[in-house]
């Protein structure tokens, strides 16, 4: 799951990233951050690092 | 002399000719979450302390207590419970609510009845009091999944299900950083500006966190600080044995 804030600033950044995941697809990502308002670059590495392991992990749950 | 000697030379100038600075105040961007603005006449030091008012001073709505009564999810309680407490929750009217309200919020959500998953979001919670709500509509909280599985032959499928209660509570960001109205709030000199004698300008840069609108933030920074002064010269003038 997507951290609800940027842990550097406390930006709320988790309400946009289904937009983020789903427009990574056809645009670079640095173009989809500068749409949705993620300038810091705090906030930045928080979509850039995030992988999501949760359905890894729902086989063992 | 001793006290004089703290002043600085320009300003033990002002005291003494009754000449004062006075604060300007220009407004250079103003967004939904975010205010640029400009000052000039102040000190830094005033505007630190402006800043650090803002930060931690600032009271709003944030969850505080977490009741689980069924989370077989993914997330332990514990991460469930720090999730909604980041949450920020909009009120229209801060003030007329007390450091001893609680307001109740409830969250109700399962898995389908077929394999596959559904996605809760902060749109979900349901709140007791109708002018208390969720500053953001999609702000993912869990996923439920649903998975099917066969042993001997037999299908079956495994559903997950939470149900909470929530207990949200007025507090400050000195507190806990959830209780922080503000995000990014800083101030920069700037520099190459034709300067007026005994004065600097300083540009704010203030982004909301969608809690409080950002103006009521700054105005209620500064009605903080002014009730503090008030208080010490109360203080000053009335001591106590």
């Amino acid at each position: 799951m997507i951290p609800v804030r940027c842990y550097t600033c406390g930006k709320v950044i988790s309400e946009v990233w289904d937009e983020y995941k789903e427009r990574i697809k056809r645009e670079s990502p640095a173009k989809v951050m500068d749409d949705l308002g993620i300038r810091r670059y705090c906030c930045r590495r928080m979509f850039l690092s995030h992988e999501e392991l949760i359905d890894e992990m729902a086989p063992y749950g | 002399m001793m006290a004089r000697s703290v002043l600085e030379e320009d300003e033990a100038e002002g005291f003494k000719t009754g000449m004062q600075s006075f604060m300007e105040l220009k407004i250079i961007e103003h967004g939904e979450n975010e205010v640029k603005i400009a000052l000039s006449g102040v000190k830094v030091r005033f505007a630190n302390a402006l800043r650090r008012a803002m930060i931690a001073e600032v009271p709003k709505l944030a969850i505080d207590e977490v009741n689980i009564y069924e989370n077989n999810s993914l997330l332990y309680d514990e991460d469930l419970a720090l999730r909604l407490g980041l949450i920020p929750l909009k009120t229209d009217d801060l003030s007329s609510y007390s450091d001893e309200d609680r307001i109740s919020i409830t969250l109700e959500a399962q898995s389908p009845d077929r394999a596959g998953y559904t996605m809760v979001y902060s749109k979900e919670l349901i709140s007791s009091d109708p002018h208390v709500e969720p500053a953001f509509d999609n702000i993912p909280i869990v996923k439920l999944i649903s998975t099917e599985r066969e042993i001997s032959g037999m299908r079956s499928v495994a559903g997950q299900k939470i149900s909470i209660e929530a207990i949200a509570r007025r507090g400050i960001g000195k507190e806990h950083a959830k209780w922080q109205p503000v995000t990014s709030c800083s101030f920069k000199e700037l520099k190459n500006v034709p300067r007026k004698a005994n004065s600097e300008q300083l540009l704010f840069t203030i982004e909301g966190d969608g809690s409080l609108p950002v103006d009521d933030i700054v105005i209620e920074a500064a009605r903080i600080l002014r009730d503090k002064c008030n208080r010490l010269i109360e203080e000053l003038a009335n001591p106590r044995e």
